[in-house]
């Protein structure tokens, strides 16, 4: 029985301009309220002095300063993050053929933490904006190249052990970065850094935020683009994949590399949060099958979206309480994703 | 010139020779049958014609270079592979699988052109699986999953294929129908290398069967010189009756299993 399906590039679209508005509104909202039309102009007026003409006369100088020096950027921060978060997961998820991979799974995201917190603790930090991502990538890099190395064995991953090794390298990352942390509280300045930091989310991102995970994001969506097919076979297992010319161990290295970089850039601006990387990919896959060349700009989009609506609604309203991004990116997809499952189990099997 | 060349290959697995002196040749239009007991190698043979593993003795030449000097790419687009492993758990669709069949052949970014198409769509007509081709290939049967393997391979437009044990898990239909495709692909001009476990159909399609046991080739020939008495009693350890019948200039060998001639395995 054949299954009708929407093309996704008509999925693609309507993310993108979900994406567009949301990003929009959640500009608009704020403690001072910016009407979505009083956003475009101002976001119309900071790109050419030509479009200054649109402000209003009357409409203030303050709404295009808050528009593209605060909410703009923490926004786009947000975008990227969540874009990034979900490309590893569909990478991960992709190389090691299995639904439990994600950057938080395998101790990536606890090894960039920990590697972020080792910069704070030892004041690195003061010398350049780029030594906290540095740090990040350093220790997301040996975090996964130690659990990769520990569960590959004559070129063969078995994917129990790599899970395995992910949870245990994983639970010596959290124990190291405790042990910082529990050392930095002596010393209440440091200490409240890590703290600060730790805790994640947007606030306070600025433009050097978004330069600093923009770039890392544009060449490795690029390069994962550029490695669908070997994708698409790898998810069959790696002799399918060897036999229509996949080499399996460069594409490994290659792609865990880049892996490193997005999330070490998504800790070192916004910390860890969970979920993204693990649902996301699973979301687009359920919805549009199984196709890279369709499920890497979709997650990218749907990531960055969940990001983005999180970020709004803890603003609208939480705006009181801390409460971490993570817990709203969960409390929201968790029910999508399980009613997914439910709807398409037939063909999950996996 | 020889297509495919085994020169004294040998290969080890943690100190233990799995496959030694190895001497053999393959040409082009031959279907061989890779025969022998559990663990004999067969799939390592395989294995080093794919260059998935690399000899430590001796070579294993394609076209008279080593295998281990062609990159993956490049071997992919002359070796193609029918595995045994049908489960392929994410939901492609039997035309997304057939396609990946073009892969060796594009680049990074290049979309598949109208001529590659035209490769896919022959591929499907050739297995029959045209009406299936938007089926998500996780509800076929095992050997509706087989036969998109093997029109995966033939969309590769491999000079060699091979079939790993591919017909062990299906029913009698089933490996009629992959090994007559198998059978069609030499006919074409290929050459096709099976590793199988069922002997009867092995004499029944392969020109050629090689016969390996104790880490070595024991017997490389046409069916009837290959399954001999004293062959499957020394290798296979059974007694069986052989029939050979001549159909003009070809002959069919018949094995019917009489006894264990070893001690059998009691609980």
């Amino acid at each position: 029985m054949s299954q009708k399906r929407i093309h996704p590039q008509y999925y693609t679209l309507f993310l993108a301009l979900l994406l567009l508005v949301s990003v929009v509104i959640s500009v608009s909202t704020g403690p001072a309220q910016i009407s979505p039309l009083a956003v475009c102009q101002a976001l119309l007026s900071s790109i050419h002095s030509y479009f200054s003409d649109l402000l209003m006369p009357g409409q203030v100088l303050w709404q295009q300063s808050v528009v593209s020096n605060v909410r703009l950027p923490r926004v786009l921060t947000g975008a990227f993050v969540g874009a990034s978060y979900a490309l590893c997961g569909v990478v991960l998820q992709g190389l090691f053929r299995n639904p439990l991979a994600s950057p938080s799974v395998l101790g990536v995201s606890s090894g960039a933490s920990l590697g972020a917190v080792v910069a704070i603790f030892f004041g690195f930090v003061a010398i350049s904006t780029w030594v906290l991502p540095l740090f990040a990538f350093i220790g997301a890099s040996i975090t996964m190249f130690v659990v990769y190395s520990i569960a590959t064995y004559r070129g063969h991953t078995p994917i129990a052990t790599l899970l395995l090794a992910g949870v245990a390298i994983s639970a010596f990352n959290v124990a190291m970065y405790s042990f910082i942390l529990s050392l930095a509280l002596q010393h209440w300045e440091v200490g409240k850094s890590i703290v600060y930091w730790s805790m994640g989310g947007l606030d306070g991102r600025t433009w050097d935020h978004v330069l600093l995970i923009l770039p890392a994001f544009v060449v490795c969506f690029i390069f994962i683009c550029a490695f669908q097919r070997d994708l698409d076979a790898l998810l069959m297992g790696e002799i399918h994949a060897s036999s229509v010319g996949v080499d399996v161990a460069k594409i490994r290295l290659i792609l865990l590399t880049l892996t490193s970089v997005l999330i070490a850039m998504a800790v070192a601006v916004a910390g860890g949060i969970t979920f993204v990387g693990l649902v996301v990919p699973h979301i687009v896959r359920l919805i549009i099958g199984p196709h890279h060349r369709f499920v890497i700009p979709l997650s990218a989009l749907l990531g960055a979206l969940v990001i983005v609506l999180s970020d709004l609604m803890l603003r609208s309203f939480f705006y009181e309480t801390k409460i971490p991004l993570g817990v709203i990116t969960a409390s929201m997809g968790a029910p999508f994703f399980l009613f997914l499952l439910l709807k398409q189990r037939k063909l999950m099997q996996v | 010139m020889t297509m495919l060349e085994f020169k004294d290959t040998g290969f080890w697995y943690e100190e233990e020779f799995v496959l030694q002196s190895i001497n053999t040749q393959f040409n082009s239009g031959e279907m061989v049958g890779l025969i022998g007991p559990n663990g004999a190698g067969k799939s390592t043979l395989l294995k080093l014609i794919m260059g998935a593993i690399k000899p430590n003795e001796g070579s294993v030449l394609l076209y008279n270079k080593p295998v281990s000097t062609y990159k993956t790419r490049a071997l992919a687009q002359q070796v193609s592979l029918v595995p045994q492993d049908t489960n392929i758990g994410y939901a492609f669709t039997v035309e997304e699988i057939v396609a990946m069949g073009r892969n060796p052949h594009l680049g990074r970014f290049e979309v598949p052109s109208d001529c590659d198409q035209d490769l896919i769509a022959q591929a499907l007509k050739q297995t029959g699986l045209q009406k299936l081709a938007e089926r998500h290939v996780n509800t076929l049967s095992g050997g509706e999953r087989q036969r998109v393997l093997v029109a995966r391979a033939i969309a590769q437009q491999t000079h060699i294929v091979l079939f790993d044990e591919a017909t062990a898990n299906l029913d009698i239909c089933h490996q009629l129908d992959v090994l007559t495709l198998a059978k069609t692909l030499a006919n074409n001009g290929r050459l096709v290398i099976c590793a199988i476990h069922d002997l009867n159909m092995a004499a029944r399609f392969c020109d050629r069967l090689i016969l390996l046991a104790n880490k070595t080739i024991q017997a490389d020939g046409i069916p009837s010189h290959v399954l001999t008495t004293p062959l499957l009693r020394n290798h296979f350890s059974i007694d069986a009756e052989i029939q050979t019948q001549k159909f003009g200039i070809s002959e069919r060998v018949q094995i019917t299993p009489k006894s264990l001639h070893r001690t059998p395995i009691t609980p």
